[in-house]
């Protein structure tokens, strides 16, 4: 594709915008993964800004012979990719009959599932739930109620619907069920967006643990996030530490806090450089004409 | 006579054998998903029977004593509520204002011609969606602070006075909108980048063809492309005015911006989680839950009739 | 045709076995720890779980928290000999309140819990949901009367002993320091007086004797609590009456308050004060920043909370020559230096109503009650994790391998807060609290002019519905409060703080303060 001179430029405006946003948005990153790589006097005295000062790996030896982090992680790792396949294969089979055009019932479905996107009765009524059903302290009670996402379902059911016509229609003649349809059709078709859910789903488990805080009380079913909010919550005082005075406990290393942030994030950060595979796009074009 | 009758009784049957049989792989699908809303999502939901209730956490849900709408009275007869409710509105309409921003910036991604800068761009943008607002709020008041923030601190150097930022209502809002569009902008470009590459290339193709300059592709293919998910992205957000999340406004809240600070999700954790005064909170909760329904509705309504689609 | 069935059948069989697998996961992997107490089967062998701290601090080598040297001896020692087994169940000690109110709601807690919070303590004791543990301390807790003896009464709720409160053994809340070297190099003296400490205050301003280059912060960590003694010298106490001191402890309807923030708000206009102080949460890490990194001059923090959470040994690190010395320069008209203190009741240990082992419990604190076992839990093992000094007082050791023993320790002996020896040596229990042999001076001295006129906030065991509705809301709007009056204009303070008080009556501080009096004269008519 040839480009004008006006285009020329307006790329590289356009390289300079998004080079800008994204600074701003990585400068905070790169302050923290600094800050677990200095001195804690340094620290202390708020000289470090986005390089190590008193460079020390001290703070990462910490948390990596820190068996129960390591494990941690190990855990939200096995976590976080069971929940994400479940969720996906649960998510497809909801958003596919809803997005089908002679689907009776669909709409009655559909509004049932987007009510529960508003009706949030709080924990404790979840919390006797998850005790009848024996799941407190087990993983399945950091799986099964949040199993779908009803904002994902929608989005999912918009991209499914948005699939040319002729495209089922054609299938039918040709013999194919909806289970063929989905499997061979639909799915290979969606590629971009179903990466996109498994992104949003893996993150969001790897980010959540208000529900662990309650289920959980395991210490080897800890997700990474949960003893990390601990160990920066904990190391602040606060009014109730206050009343156990001589009771506290020297607070964490700012060095410590920051490389177990960087511990607990940079995993999932590597998901989506892996996902990008998948956005891919041009296949419609090649299926309808086929 | 009688012919007519029988082929009309034949043909009816197999007209709705004919939907089932080809469409019931459609109901088994559904039977996970809707066991999944059915028992995680509508069985709790009895549990806002609370809010009507003078709730004794040891008498339990059933068993507390019936109140109908005392505590609904209560809640609105309570002086920091509307402020609590006016707080949530005001920060979600100016949130509001920042739609637009991730679609643009997965425009300009689209645009981007050499490829590893797009891929590295996307994956560096979405990276504060990571840090946990617990953390943001710490490096929030590091950078920001007036006397020894680091922005602060470099105004002054090269002579200018620092902007308080974190103190003045007005800017405290601002610096709340902005740390909410730095958080979550990279993150919500994903979903539009997804949308973007079911567009049909062929169409860009005859475009260029037809001579068409890079704002009118824009305008007549990549906008109209995704058009679907921005409308219903926008009815969700709409939805969701009446509610707002809990730890950004906690986080980034202090003494001088209380007056704006308190949102319903912090005025409900002081009042209603550390007071132990479930009903209250469950009252707000079910409040804020009818308001955003009825929002849902209306943007849905009125999307149907400006756009001729929305959510359903 | 047929095809198609076929496969339809395989997807449905696939779907049919996905939900039975899913179910049966649900029922099969319940290892539900939080039982309440109907564990093993064999005899009369029961099972008596403890709520435990988790404070996300398990040094990297460690053994978990429930199961480790001090659980172990309490099993062996507690659990063993009275057929039970002792069961830890940990909650996140940051969301103590949160996680305790769903798990009583929700039938789940274990037999023993515990709080800070009297206000949740009144409201589990109101709600019908602790136990009565009256009648179990007289038959199997003769030791802990004992050693409990100041705190039993203030358990007591509507008569009946729902709460056994944990013996505070330093009551010392907040004590004040001061740059000891930046007073030597002005020629300055330690301050007794009010007077006196705004002068070294303003010196510090002035003449940067810590060479800060404008950035010294003569005093900071602002906030209501730990402002409490420089606020206190400014009331009258001729016209306070014990009823007045209950009724409203913060004081914000107190003769001599305004005056009290007139002087803050001097103090601030005169970059005396934190400039940032409103934008901090309470009790945030930027106040031990400002210590070490040199820039603080003095601070009122918790009681011998520099030498507890290391900053004043930080603070020798960056600087060897820098002193922290404690002063008590906050006086009244009549020289008095009035300050809260804590009351000696500490945690509160409660039993839910849901239980079936409160005599286990109370048989558990009484065997704890034991000097020597009150030695094990808070110290560990002798030569390992601790050592005896010449005057027979019991030190904790700083190896690491001590370290791996007590990172947590005060969470196991739960009857006491703070170190504590025996009920019959009260002030080798103040001595055993000096943790840090280096700066053991600081500490004895911080404790000292803690206690120095020291008040209790009188105890009344009728629970004050506006309180215990209305104490969270009015704490935070405090904080802006303190923000607004400090921070106003100086021709407009007068009117500022006069708004700000109505605002806290209107929010609810006049109902809480009316209802407390009657509650008061109710008690003790």
């Amino acid at each position: 594709m040839i480009q004008s001179p006006a285009e020329k430029l307006g790329n590289v405006i356009i390289m300079i915008i998004i080079g800008g946003f994204c600074i701003f948005c990585i400068l905070p990153m790169i302050h923290i993964l600094a800050l677990s790589l200095s001195g804690n006097r340094a620290i202390m005295s708020g000289e470090v800004g986005l390089w190590p000062v008193e460079l020390t790996f001290q703070a990462y030896e910490g948390v990596l012979a820190n068996a129960r982090m390591v494990r941690s992680l190990l855990f939200t790792v096995a976590l976080v990719i069971g929940y994400t396949a479940v969720a996906l294969v649960a998510t497809i089979l909801a958003a596919y009959p809803l997005s089908r055009r002679n689907f009776k019932g669909k709409n009655v479905m559909f509004g049932l599932i987007i009510v529960t996107m508003f009706f949030n009765p709080g924990i404790i009524p979840h919390f006797l739930l998850v005790k009848e059903l024996h799941m407190l302290n087990t993983v399945w009670s950091l799986v099964l109620p949040l199993l779908i996402s009803a904002f994902l379902l929608i989005i999912l059911k918009t991209s499914f619907s948005q699939l040319p016509i002729e495209l089922e229609d054609s299938a039918w003649l040709d013999g194919c069920g909806h289970v063929r349809y989905l499997t061979r059709v639909v799915i290979p078709l969606s590629l971009p967006v179903l990466a996109t859910l498994a992104l949003y789903y893996a993150v969001d488990r790897w980010n959540m643990f208000q529900d662990a805080l309650y289920y959980i009380n395991d210490q080897d079913l800890y997700p990474i996030q949960l003893r990390l909010y601990e160990m920066v919550i904990n190391s602040q005082t606060n009014d109730a530490t206050a009343q156990e005075g001589f009771n506290s406990t020297a607070p964490v290393p700012q060095s410590l806090k920051a490389a177990s942030i960087m511990f607990a994030t940079v995993p999932i950060l590597l998901v989506y450089p892996w996902l990008q595979r998948y956005f891919i796009s041009g296949m419609l074009v090649g299926a309808v004409k086929g | 006579m009688k012919n007519e009758a029988q082929a009309t009784t034949i043909v009816i049957p197999s007209r709705r054998m004919s939907y089932l049989s080809r469409q019931w792989p459609l109901y088994a699908m559904m039977v996970i998903p809707m066991a999944f809303f059915l028992i995680f999502r509508y069985i709790p939901m009895a549990g806002v029977v609370v809010a009507f209730k003078n709730y004794n956490i040891f008498t339990g849900i059933w068993d507390s004593a019936w109140v109908g709408l005392d505590v609904f009275r209560e809640v609105f007869a309570l002086p920091e509520f509307y402020r609590a409710l006016r707080n949530t509105l005001l920060l979600n309409v100016l949130g509001l204002l920042t739609f637009p921003i991730p679609i643009i910036l997965a425009l300009l991604l689209n645009e981007l011609r050499v490829r590893w800068y797009k891929r590295l761009s996307q994956t560096v943008m979405y990276l504060p969606h990571f840090i946990s607002w617990v953390i943001v709020g710490g490096l929030v008041l590091e950078l920001l602070s007036t006397n020894t923030g680091y922005v602060n601190e470099f105004l002054k150097s090269i002579g200018l006075s620092p902007i308080p930022f974190l103190e003045k209502p007005a800017l405290w809002i601002a610096t709340y909108v902005g740390t909410g569009v730095w958080h979550y902008a990279g993150w919500g470009t994903i979903l539009y980048l997804a949308a973007l590459t079911g567009i049909n290339k062929e169409l860009y193709e005859a475009a260029e063809v037809d001579g068409a300059s890079r704002m009118r592709r824009i305008w007549h293919i990549t906008l109209p492309g995704i058009k679907p998910t921005i409308i219903v992205l926008f009815i969700i957000q709409i939805g969701h005015m009446a509610e707002i999340g809990f730890e950004q406004p906690y986080v980034l809240r202090n003494a001088y911006v209380m007056e704006y600070a308190q949102v319903i999700s912090t005025y409900v954790y002081t009042v209603g989680i550390r007071s132990t005064q479930f009903a209250l909170a469950t009252a707000i909760g079910l409040f804020q839950s009818l308001v955003g329904l009825i929002l849902l509705l209306s943007a849905e309504l009125i999307s149907r009739r400006v756009n001729g689609q929305g959510i359903f | 045709m047929r095809k198609f069935y076929k496969k339809s059948l395989a997807v449905l069989l696939v779907l049919l076995l996905a939900s039975v697998m899913v179910l049966a996961g649900c029922s099969n992997k319940s290892q539900s720890s939080n039982a309440d107490g109907d564990g093993g089967n064999s005899g009369k062998r029961i099972t008596l779980t403890i709520e435990l701290f988790d404070r996300s601090n398990t040094p990297a080598g460690a053994p978990p928290i429930d199961d480790n040297f001090m659980t172990q001896y309490v099993q062996k020692n507690f659990g063993d000999p009275n057929n039970i087994d002792v069961k830890f169940v940990t909650v996140p000690r940051s969301e103590e309140v949160q996680k305790l109110n769903a798990l009583m709601a929700t039938k789940s807690a274990p037999d023993l819990v515990f709080t800070y919070d009297k206000p949740t303590v009144q409201n589990y004791a109101q709600s019908g949901g602790l136990i009565d543990l009256g009648p179990y301390i007289e038959e199997h807790g003769q030791q802990l009367k004992k050693v409990l003896a100041p705190t039993l009464s203030d358990g007591i709720f509507e008569g009946k002993q729902y709460a056994i409160p944990a013996l505070r053994v330093i009551q010392a809340q907040t004590s004040t320091f001061i740059r000891k070297d930046w007073l030597d190099k002005l020629d300055l003296p330690l301050p007794t007086t009010t007077e006196q400490w705004y002068e070294a205050m303003k010196a510090f301003k002035e003449q940067d004797p810590g060479g800060t280059g404008g950035k010294v912060i003569p005093y900071t960590q602002i906030d209501v609590f730990h402002l409490k003694p420089l606020v206190n010298s400014f009331w009258e106490w001729s016209q306070i009456s014990e009823e007045d001191l209950f009724a409203d402890p913060d004081g914000w309807t107190q003769p001599g308050n305004k005056d009290a923030y007139r002087f803050l708000n001097k103090m601030y206009h005169e970059g005396l004060l934190d400039p940032d102080f409103p934008l901090q949460a309470d009790f945030s890490e930027v106040f031990y920043q400002q210590v070490v990194t040199g820039i603080a001059g003095s601070a009122t923090p918790n009681t011998n909370e520099p030498v507890y959470n290391g900053y004043y040994a930080n603070l020798k690190q960056n600087d060897p020559d820098a002193v922290l010395a404690t002063i008590d320069p906050f006086t009244t008209k009549d020289g008095k230096r009035p300050k809260p203190m804590f009351s000696p009741s500490g945690i509160y240990l409660m039993v839910p109503v849901f239980s079936k082992n409160a005599e286990a419990v109370v048989k558990y604190l009484d065997w704890m009650a034991q000097p020597e076992n009150i030695l094990t839990l808070q110290l560990g093992q002798k030569g390992v994790s601790y050592d005896v000094d010449e005057d027979g007082i019991p030190f904790a050791l700083t190896t690491p391998e001590a370290n791996e023993l007590l990172y947590n320790n005060q969470d196991y002996a739960m009857i006491m807060n703070g170190k504590y020896l025996s009920p019959d040596t009260p002030e080798r229990n103040i001595a055993a609290n000096a943790t840090v042999p280096e700066f053991r001076d600081f500490t004895v001295e911080s404790i000292q002019a803690g206690m120095n006129d020291g008040y209790i906030i009188p105890r009344v065991d009728i629970p004050v519905q506006a309180e215990i509705k209305y104490s969270t809301i009015l704490s935070e709007k405090m904080k802006s409060m303190l923000a607004s009056i400090v921070t106003a204009d100086p021709a407009d303070f007068d009117r500022v703080y006069e708004e700000q008080v109505k605002e806290w009556m209107d929010a609810g501080g006049r109902e809480m303060v009316d209802e407390k009096r009657k509650a008061y004269q109710e008690f003790y008519k």
